[in-house]
């Protein structure tokens, strides 16, 4: 154990930064609408992914009534059920976890966190919220066009997507999807920028990369992620819609429908698979780096203890993300491609579970021994751990080629996707709402409320998407809106599915009760404070609850210290915060 | 996907060595104090702009770089027919070097005025010309003028050989080489006219008496916006021509056996 004594420290003037010239709102309009604040404009990127966020959850509602009650519901065709499918699919990945996790955590907690004032280039932010936002509303409006909206699942997969068997095929619905997601990235690209600019440029003194805390690590390399992988889905939606539109072949081979020959030729559907995998794998850690960069907050705070190798974590986080741009081919195995390519994705796929193992290690190393409060954000980043490690598992199965082929395209793949990429990201924004609310709102969240939430959706999540890796296991298909009176399939199968749908819905109305909350404690909610968690990070030592204009008083904070010194023997409190210049003589450990 | 990768491995490689000068093995643990880790690692020392613009690059980079690769991987696939480039495309390279060029020496000219101006005044320091020669903008506004010109010539001519690629009668959807082309050559002037918006407005503001090193950082931003998208331009042709241009190929027989 090494003892360091720090030498007394000077007092020194704030931060050398360039001059940030503030942007000052003069009315209504520039300063809740038209905002170029980044607290402002991440409660807008918040709202308007939450509130497509609950389409969603209907649409998901609906699948569940056919799948559990087929049938039954006349309403529900082959057609429109497609068409939930896809929709639910592609807002809860791009349009809800993308845009809320780096729109909204992005744009509220990088500013606080690093200890500048506002984002680099605040007016380019307000735009790309716009951008986001007119994106949403032509992905909406695809609701409302004759022929409804595209029913070619989310991954788009020509040439049925843009064919006439397919749902909004020959209509209007693909065609304003790919308008919508390449807005999205348009948008997305914009305040990227500033995510990475701000975190590089303007971290206020003392505050180096080794220095920040893990959820401002996570979501910037995730935003790089983001900004490298998204131009993939950009350039394979403008070629499908000048194939759609103007004829061309890039996608489309030779093609006969209804006894017509179509005009297309030589085009290959295998070109669209890597370049939305290029982006799709990406996709992935795009969702869950920020998600593994809160919950390490998260449990650190709520936990009193050090985050355990935060070193470790840094380096994960850096090479889970180097690593996720070589394994896209993993969703591949079964087009056709050469064994070798094959073996060699499967053998990075598992590569890429090292260092996220290492993370799980971590966390639970970080909550050894620790002082365990058992809060909501707490409770939820707990449920993370254990729904991220059970995806994982799967996920190892999937990655393995002669596995993966019986597996590919079952309820298997939809339950194990769910579980890494649904339910765990999920589960950890609800713990950071939680968490930072009171920072937002000056007020708490109700406790009770929120143990009630996180139980029935925790417990819930598990009771839709554990029984569907069995109905995998035994081969029914994804993306079958019936089952018929297929040989191989036990009865049971329909029984669970009933079941299943059950639980679906009693998920998706608990989250009225978190709705409820959060609207009910912006008045009624207890007072929080500055700091109720007492918490290290800057976010938590703003002179003002929700921090004003500038974030910061008139200098900006210094920092002395890692985000993480909780319960540090001879302090004279469990926790010191980053910009509390007292000196403790610290032992080391690894 | 090869291209993508070798891109994507530059890009990444030169993140790790930024980040490798960030003390990633550093153990803030047990460090405390104000300054105690920045020794060493420094913010980065360019201005925001420019950092902007750097990462602006490589998101527009992957973009081409990804069609680059998608024109490789049709272009294995039989109906491919390599159609022939007019030879205006030459005079249009030409044209936006030429841009470049004068954007760097408008450059080279704004750093060394901007060096010449010295700061006076205590509370509020105001730049003052030593040369005492009037409008410190005259040299930089020319050059500058200059690389608009021929920036938006090289667009008329880019739009001159839209024509007389169609004229030869290669339309959109006539055969995958003449999609591509039109998509490219379509997508890099959009970039054009994109840097032009704020190549235009830079030389909006040397008209009037504006403080030189305002005027530095954006001509900066502006030339190596021009270089990168004068070298992609070299790389698409390239990529369009393939190894079927005769020419070029007779050009390496000769160079090389
Ligand atoms: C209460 C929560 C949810 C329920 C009950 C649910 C249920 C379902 C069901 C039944 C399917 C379609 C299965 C099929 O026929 O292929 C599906 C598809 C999908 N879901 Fe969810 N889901 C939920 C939340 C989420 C979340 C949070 C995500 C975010 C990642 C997500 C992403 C997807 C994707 C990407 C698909 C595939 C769409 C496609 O096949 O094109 N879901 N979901
Ligand atoms: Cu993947």
């Amino acid at each position: 154990m090494a003892e360091i004594e720090n030498d007394s420290l000077p007092i020194l003037p704030p931060a050398e930064l360039e001059e940030v010239e503030l942007y000052h709102a003069t009315n209504f309009w520039t300063k809740y609408v038209f905002s170029q604040d980044a607290k402002i404009i991440a409660i807008q990127y918040s709202g308007v992914a939450i509130a497509v966020g609950l389409v969603a959850l209907v649409l998901s509602s609906l699948i569940r009534l056919q799948l559990g009650f087929p049938e039954m519901f006349d309403f529900i065709t082959p057609e429109t059920y497609y068409q939930f499918v896809t929709m639910h699919g592609m807002i809860m990945v791009v349009y809800l976890l993308t845009a809320l996790f780096l729109g909204g955590f992005g744009n509220y907690l990088i500013p606080l966190m690093i200890g500048a004032r506002d984002m680099a280039f605040p007016y380019v932010n307000m735009l790309s919220f716009w951008i986001y936002f007119l994106a949403v509303l032509v992905l909406v409006a695809s609701f409302f066009v004759p022929g409804g909206p595209t029913g070619a699942g989310w991954t788009l997969y020509p040439p049925q997507a843009i064919l006439s068997g397919t749902p909004g095929g020959q209509g209007l619905g693909i065609i304003l999807m790919l308008l919508s997601l390449a807005l999205f990235i348009i948008g997305f690209t914009m305040g990227g920028l500033n995510y990475v600019v701000t975190v590089l440029q303007m971290r206020t003194r003392g505050m180096t990369m080794m220095r920040l805390p893990l959820t401002v690590w996570g979501i910037f390399t995730a935003t790089v992620l983001a900004l490298l992988a998204f131009p993939a889905l950009l350039v394979a939606t403008v070629m499908m819609l000048f194939d759609r539109l103007l004829e061309t072949s890039f996608f489309m081979p030779s093609l006969v429908e209804f006894g017509d020959h179509l005009s297309y030729g030589g085009g290959s559907p295998i070109l669209f698979q890597h370049l939305f995998w290029f982006f799709g794998h990406p996709e992935v850690y795009i969702v869950a780096l920020p998600a593994f960069g809160i919950v390490s907050d998260l449990i650190s705070t709520h936990a009193r203890k050090n985050i355990f190798g935060y070193r470790m974590m840094v380096w994960a986080i850096v090479g889970i993300g180097a690593l996720s741009f070589i394994v896209w081919a993993h969703h591949m195995y079964v087009s056709g491609m050469h064994p070798y390519f094959g073996f060699f994705f499967a053998t990075t796929t598992l590569i890429i579970a090292v260092p996220t193992a290492l993370k799980v290690y971590n966390w639970i190393l970080t909550l050894w021994n620790g002082n365990i409060h058992l809060t909501t954000p707490m409770l939820f980043s707990l449920g993370f751990i254990v729904t991220f490690l059970n995806g994982g598992l799967t996920g190892l199965f999937l990655g393995n080629v002669i596995v993966d082929i019986p597996l590919s395209d079952t309820m298997f793949v939809v339950a194990h996707f769910h579980m890494v990429m649904g339910v765990a990201p999920i589960l950890v924004i609800f713990g950071a709402i939680y968490h930072w609310y009171p920072k937002v709102a000056g007020r708490m969240l109700d406790e009770r409320l929120g143990q009630i939430h996180f139980w029935v959706t925790f417990v819930g999540s598990y009771l839709i998407f554990f029984p569907m890796h069995y109905i995998g296991l035994v081969g029914v298909p994804r993306r079958y809106p019936e089952l018929g009176d297929a040989a191989f399939i036990p009865d049971s199968v329909a029984t669970l599915n009933s079941f299943i749908s059950l639980a679906a819905f009693t998920v998706g109305i608990a989250q009225i009760l978190f709705l409820y909350n959060l609207f009910r404690s912006l008045r009624k909610g207890q007072p929080s404070g500055h700091n109720p968690w007492r918490a290290t990070t800057l976010e938590w030592q703003t002179a003002q609850t929700p921090p004003g204009h500038g974030n910061f008083g008139p200098e900006l904070p210094l920092v002395y210290r890692w985000p993480y010194d909780y319960s540090v023997p001879g302090a004279s409190e469990d926790f010191l915060a980053q910009n509390d210049p007292a000196q403790i003589a610290k032992g080391g450990s690894a | 996907m090869t291209v993508v990768l070798i891109f994507l491995a530059v890009v990444v490689s030169t993140s790790m060595w930024w980040l490798s000068h960030q003390r990633l093995g550093a153990k803030p643990w047990l460090e405390s104090g104000l300054d105690s880790l920045d020794q060493g690692s420094h913010k980065v020392s360019l201005p925001k702009a420019k950092v902007g613009l750097l990462v602006i690059l490589a998101v527009v980079g992957m973009l081409f770089t990804l069609f680059f690769s998608s024109h490789f991987m049709r272009q294995e696939i039989e109906d491919w027919r390599q159609i022939p480039l007019p030879s205006i495309i030459w005079i249009n390279g030409i044209l936006l070097l030429g841009a470049s060029i004068y954007l760097q020496s408008a450059l080279v000219t704004a750093r060394r005025q901007a060096s010449q101006v010295q700061v006076v005044g205590g509370e509020n320091p105001v730049p003052v010309d030593v040369r005492n020669d009037g409008n410190n903008n005259d040299s930089v506004r020319p050059l500058l003028i200059n690389a608009c010109v021929l920036t938006v010539a090289f667009l008329i001519g880019q739009v001159i050989t839209w024509y007389e690629v169609a004229g030869n009668g290669f339309y959109l959807s006539s055969n995958p080489s003449s999609t591509f082309f039109y998509v490219l050559t379509g997508l890099h002037g959009l970039h054009i006219i994109g840097g032009l918006a704020v190549l235009f407005h830079t030389t909006a503001l040397t008209r009037s008496d504006t403080q030189l090193h305002k005027i530095v950082t954006r001509v900066d931003v502006c030339a190596l916006y021009w270089h990168f998208l004068f070298f992609i331009w070299c790389v698409m042709i390239f990529v369009m021509l393939g190894w079927t241009y005769d020419p070029f190929i007779e050009l390496c027989q000769r160079v090389f056996l």
